[in-house]
């Protein structure tokens, strides 16, 4: 039977149009999927690499070769936490990953505080529970081969009772739960943390592990890999430092600083290693080397590049033959042909004042020359913007040339910068952000940008700042997207305490004019279109407030819409974050896109 | 497929022959020696020698008119196919002649009496073709291509019973040859990369099909052929454009020398499978390489991304390059120029057999000194058939006197040059040489120190000028202007100094036409121009006596 010609025509709209919308969602999903290596260990000899590689919710650790290579060993990560595990969740990541020996890796899963029911009291009143709460933070080894695989020990292992409750010389040689089972009344238990505190430089097979917590003072251990077996540890093995530092473990002792600066840097205390980064330097210009392993001689170091428009990749320098081998790809189901440009850029202002991020150019632009998104950093000063980000590239693919800005604060706050930022940070921002794009402009005339399309994106702290963006330089910004952004900064910073990550000093301090710095306050100066984005379960600061700055805008006439962003989007579920930015597009699409759009009238607000 | 045998020049099909004197004979351990076929004169009298002129290139064939147009054809149509790959701009132009003799006849008869008794040094005994055996280790290589510094020459052997054109191809080596030609000098990484990828290019199939690369080498292929994620190796971008001189400070572990071959291959293959605007981005680079040192500015403003990402994609490219056996369309061709064969007169068959016979002086000279006698006989003989007959062609003379000149008689060498010159030959080395001769002649019996009037060296120069005019340019020629110069009382003019320095801009890799350069210059008061070229110059020097000058002259040069 003939179809009717309406049905050939929505056939020829809709097939294209399903196609795009899956080709977007498989790209989205492409560029959020957990990157390989997360964690990296190379073994004492230098000729094993062991890597965390994500494969949907499940995490395992991929064990190859440097160098013959050779086929490479998957083993799945048991955490015990599978079960729990909701489907799409991304997979839980490793707290340790280090070679004992050469052929032996030991490895631990985040540990996971698991909190018991609430018990009932003589009362009838649901009181918590006295016991625990579980703590799993299982310790495992395996073999180079993929062998002898399995956990050695757990938290449970080192479950204990308050000393009370034993109560003769038969309690004491006693476990907790041979305890349990003599005893006629219950018995109180609790499970401590485990760290993992070294490996014991004369038998590589021996683990020292520390217990904290519980009813005990902490105590040290050393378990066995061979054996599992655990005895107690009569030393007083010092705490490796984490992150800044950087620990040698073979010499014991600290090497090294990463410093909070626009691109990761370390400053070297070991001279052998400083001279190493300079040759991989050398070898990687424009990137950023991170030194992360090496071997017992150091004639081999591990070492993560990143940059450019790469998401990064993991290589083994063998220095005797000068050659950097790449072990993997961090995501190699991204070809580095199909993302965009992206360079860092950092200048001074007339303060003084280093500004740094990347720019991201569109490969293939809709508009010539392309609108601009300018991406404020999420929090105060923050951590600075990742050389790959893939939200940037998602933009990219859409057609805008997008400005990732740090802080001018973000490798620590200068002293001459405090009383302004004390007074009025936000507008020390956006100036900051006015100043980034003049440059950008200037400095890359074969990346030019729509000036008069320039639209402000931030999250958290950073949406706030694009919508301040908005009513302090409307002249500069025709647009802008706030995703679970305060509106009111005083509430947002009491309901999050710490979490913010702000520094109450520079913000929340006694002298602060919170009217001025409120959003919802300066409602009417918001003339440019506005798109709030909130995820369920954000918190009243940011829902409640979101939903009273919309509703005054629509009040008043203004172009503002509301979207409701589906759960996962801050966990970067591909799903959730497609749905968001197909929705950003359309907005800005919609108020960026057509040259006829009326932008509304652009005032500055004190 | 029909599949090729490889011969020094081309790759001809089943129609060629191993004509090996001593292929079983020769010590598996010990190198095998390959000496050029010499014909034996006139011993097949009832065949006529043929002569073409067609495409820049003169053949001379003892083969049937067919096959000779036929083989003139196809070597002309394969060119064509270089330069699909390689545009024109990048291979050398060279405006001597190419010769090319091609024969059949019975193979026994190629190698002259007296060096089979050379080769098998009195002993008896009968060899695999009914003639005596012949000395371990030496074969007699029935086709062979030999160079000169400004033009090249080959002789094939064609069985005309299966001989094909079609089945032809142009060998790797010549390919190189004409990119280590081009001026100004093409560097390493590109020349090395395409003669690399063109031994895995087959040309017999429509379009040009790369098979897949090598990468260092079969198995470590196919490893990654079958899983993409292997680990391997790639150098980075700076290193890989490195100098001459840069490269000479890295490590030589084997193991990189290899990453670096086959990485140079991978990138031209890369460059070629990416699409237009990647090809014409490679080629802008290779442009400006052969200009001088290249950075990472240079190469983003050709390929629009930066250094690492380039390691990136070659790295990404490499499982693909392993396994896949891409494509490459040819595109229109120009037509073939008419092929008329005639019958050789005595001139071209003297002049075109005689530069063959005296290339083969050079090759035995290196190869087999003690056989080397007869061979400068035969050209001798066949040289002088036409000189005795009245021939005074400039041709004959240059290729007379370059003949005495590789035969090691100087002294006899300029009563042809001489005339030679003097009659506007076309050859660049006939002007070089003759200048040398002038050259050691001035300087003979004066201290090393002593400066010459210009009315003194001018004989010297005009030779070497008028090289200049002819392509292809020479180093050497370069080279001693600029050592001439040096010892001229008198300043050269302006244009005389650009042509000073138009030898270092030329000859990027060549340390002595800097070296050379910068001392003449310096010494009639150029000194920063004689620093620019020291300081441009990415070669490494040849010997510490050259290496030792340009560091003295470098401090002198800092010293105002």
């Amino acid at each position: 039977m003939r179809p009717p010609r309406l049905g050939l025509f929505a056939v020829f709209v809709c097939v294209p149009a399903i196609e795009r919308a899956a080709s977007f969602d498989d790209r989205v999903e492409a560029l959020f999927r957990p990157p390989l290596g997360e964690r990296v260990a190379l073994s004492p000899d230098g000729q094993r690499v062991a890597y965390t590689s994500p494969r949907g919710s499940e995490l395992t650790i991929t064990i190859a070769n440097v160098e013959p290579p050779g086929p490479r060993r998957i083993v799945k990560v048991e955490s015990g936490r599978e079960a729990a595990a909701a489907e799409g969740e991304p997979p839980g990541q490793l707290r340790f990953l280090r070679w004992a020996t050469a052929s032996r890796l030991v490895y631990a899963p985040a540990e996971r505080v698991v909190p018991l029911p609430a018990v009932v009291d003589q009362q009838g009143r649901a009181v918590p529970n006295p016991d625990g709460p579980t703590i799993i933070s299982p310790i495992l080894a395996v073999d180079a081969d993929g062998k002898e695989r399995g956990a050695l020990v757990d938290a449970s292992y080192f479950q204990e009772t308050p000393a009370e409750a034993r109560r003769s010389l038969a309690d004491l040689l006693r476990t907790t739960k041979e305890l349990a089972v003599v005893r006629q009344e219950s018995v109180r238990w609790r499970m401590p943390h485990l760290d993992i505190l070294g490996i014991f430089p004369r038998d590589r097979e021996q683990l020292i592990i520390g217990t904290r917590g519980a009813y005990s003072i902490p105590m040290q251990h050393l378990l066995d890999l061979r054996t599992g077996s655990v005895r107690e540890f009569g030393g007083d093995w010092p705490v490796p430092p984490g992150e800044p530092q950087v620990f040698d473990w073979f010499r014991l002792t600290v090497v090294g600083e990463r410093q909070a600066a626009a691109h990761p840097t370390t400053t070297w205390r070991d001279a052998d290693l400083a001279r190493v980064q300079q040759e991989l330097a050398r070898k990687f210009p424009r990137r950023s080397v991170e030194l992360l392993d090496w071997s017992d001689n150091r004639l081999r170091v591990l070492c993560r590049v990143t940059g450019g428009s790469d998401p990064g990749r993991i290589f083994v320098y063998q220095r005797t033959e000068d050659l950097v081998w790449e072990i993997f790809h961090r995501a190699p189901w991204l070809s580095a042909a199909k993302l965009h440009d992206t360079r860092p850029f950092e200048f001074t202002v007339p303060d003084g004042a280093r500004l740094s991020g990347y720019l991201t150019w569109p490969g293939k632009p809709r508009l010539m020359p392309p609108p601009l998104l300018v991406i404020f950093p999420s929090g105060f000063p923050g951590r600075a913007q990742p050389a790959f980000d893939p939200e940037a590239q998602v933009f990219a693919d859409l057609g805008f040339a997008v400005a990732r800005l740090n802080h001018r604060s973000v490798a620590g706050v200068r002293a001459e910068d405090r009383a302004a930022l004390r007074a009025a940070v936000d507008r020390v921002t956006i100036d900051d952000g006015t100043a980034a794009i003049a440059w950008l402009a200037a400095r890359y005339p074969d990346r030019p940008f729509d000036r008069k399309r320039v639209a402000a994106l931030g999250r958290g702290f950073g949406g706030y700042l694009a919508l301040r963006a908005l009513q302090l330089q409307p002249a500069a910004f025709r647009g802008g997207i706030a995703i679970d952004a305060p509106v009111e900064l005083r509430p947002w910073l009491r309901a999050a305490a710490d979490g913010s990550g702000i520094p109450a000093a520079l913000i929340a301090h006694e002298q602060a004019d919170w009217k001025k710095l409120s959003v919802l306050h300066h409602a009417e100066t918001l003339t440019q279109p506005v798109l709030l984005l909130d995820e369920p379960g954000a918190g009243p600061a940011i829902e409640g407030g979101a939903e009273e700055l919309g509703a005054r805008l629509i009040k008043l006439g203004r172009p503002a819409e509301q979207f409701a962003l589906a759960r996962g989007f801050a966990a970067a579920r591909p799903a959730a974050r497609a749905a968001a930015y197909r929705k950003i597009a359309m907005f800005l699409n919609q108020h960026l896109g057509d040259f006829a759009v009326t932008v509304g009238p652009a005032n500055e607000v004190p | 497929m029909k599949r090729r045998a490889a011969t020094k020049f081309l790759r001809l099909a089943q129609h060629t022959a191993w004509l090996g004197l001593s292929a079983t004979a020769a010590s598996a351990a010990a190198p095998v020696v390959e000496l050029p076929p010499m014909m034996v004169e006139e011993s097949n009298a009832s065949v006529p020698w043929l002569y073409v002129n067609a495409g820049g290139t003169e053949f001379l064939s003892r083969c049937s008119s067919g096959t000779t147009s036929e083989f003139a054809e196809a070597w002309l149509t394969k060119l064509q196919l270089v330069r699909a790959l390689v545009p024109e701009e990048f291979l050398a132009r060279i405006d001597v002649p190419a010769v090319f003799v091609l024969y059949g006849q019975d193979v026994r008869q190629t190698v002259s009496v007296e060096i089979q008794r050379e080769l098998q040094g009195g002993s008896a005994g009968g060899g695999r073709n009914g003639g005596a055996p012949p000395s371990a280790g030496v074969n007699i290589a029935p086709s062979m291509r030999l160079a000169d510094r400004d033009m090249h020459a080959s002789i094939a052997y064609i069985d005309e019973t299966q001989f094909d054109g079609a089945n032809l191809s142009v060998s790797p080596s010549h390919v190189r040859f004409l990119l280590d030609r081009r001026v100004p000098e093409l560097p390493a990484w590109l020349t090395e990369g395409v003669e690399r990828a063109w031994r895995r290019t087959d040309f017999l199939l429509a379009p040009i099909t790369l098979q897949p690369l090598v990468w260092i080498e079969l198995g470590e292929s196919e490893a990654l052929a079958g899983d993409p994620a292997r680990p391997r190796a790639l150098l980075p971008a700076n290193e890989l454009f490195a100098t001459g001189a840069e490269r000479a400070l890295q490590s030589r572990h084997p193991r990189r020398l290899q990453i670096r071959a086959a990485q140079q291959d991978l990138f031209f293959r890369w460059a070629l499978v990416s699409g237009e605007a990647t090809r014409a981005a490679f080629w802008k680079f290779a442009a400006q390489a052969a200009a001088g040192p290249v950075n990472e500015e240079r190469f983003e403003a050709s390929f629009g991304f930066d250094f690492a990402e380039l390691r990136d994609r070659l790295s990404d490219y490499l499982p693909r390059a392993v396994r896949e056996e891409p494509r490459i369309q040819p595109g229109p061709q120009p037509p073939i120029p008419l092929i008329e064969v005639a019958r050789a007169t005595p001139n071209q068959i003297a002049r075109v057999r005689g530069e063959w016979e005296r290339l083969a002086i050079g090759h035995v000279q290196r190869r087999m000194p003690e056989v080397r006698e007869p061979y400068i006989a035969q050209a001798r003989r066949t040289l002088r058939r036409a000189y005795d007959a009245g021939d005074r062609d400039p041709r004959l003379l240059a290729t007379m006197g370059l003949c005495e000149i590789d035969a090691g008689n100087p002294a006899g060498a300029r009563e042809f040059l001489e005339p030679a010159v003097a009659g506007g030959v076309v050859r660049p080395r006939a002007y070089y040489e003759l200048a040398r001769l002038r050259f050691a002649a001035v300087q003979h019996g004066e201290p090393a120190t002593k400066m010459f009037s210009f009315t003194a060296l001018a004989p010297v120069f005009l030779p070497l000028q008028r090289a200049l005019t002819q392509a292809p340019p020479l180093p050497e020629v370069f080279a001693l202007l600029a050592e001439a110069w040096a010892r001229c009382e008198t300043s050269p003019n302006t244009a005389e100094f650009a042509e000073l320095q138009e030898g270092s801009r030329l000859f990027t890799q060549h340390a002595t036409v800097a070296y050379a350069g910068a001392l003449a210059l310096a010494r009639h008061g150029k000194r920063p121009e004689a620093a620019a070229i020291l300081n441009a110059c990415a070669g490494e020097p040849p010997d510490d006596e050259t290496q030792a000058g340009m560091t003295r002259l470098r401090a002198e040069l800092a010293n105002p």
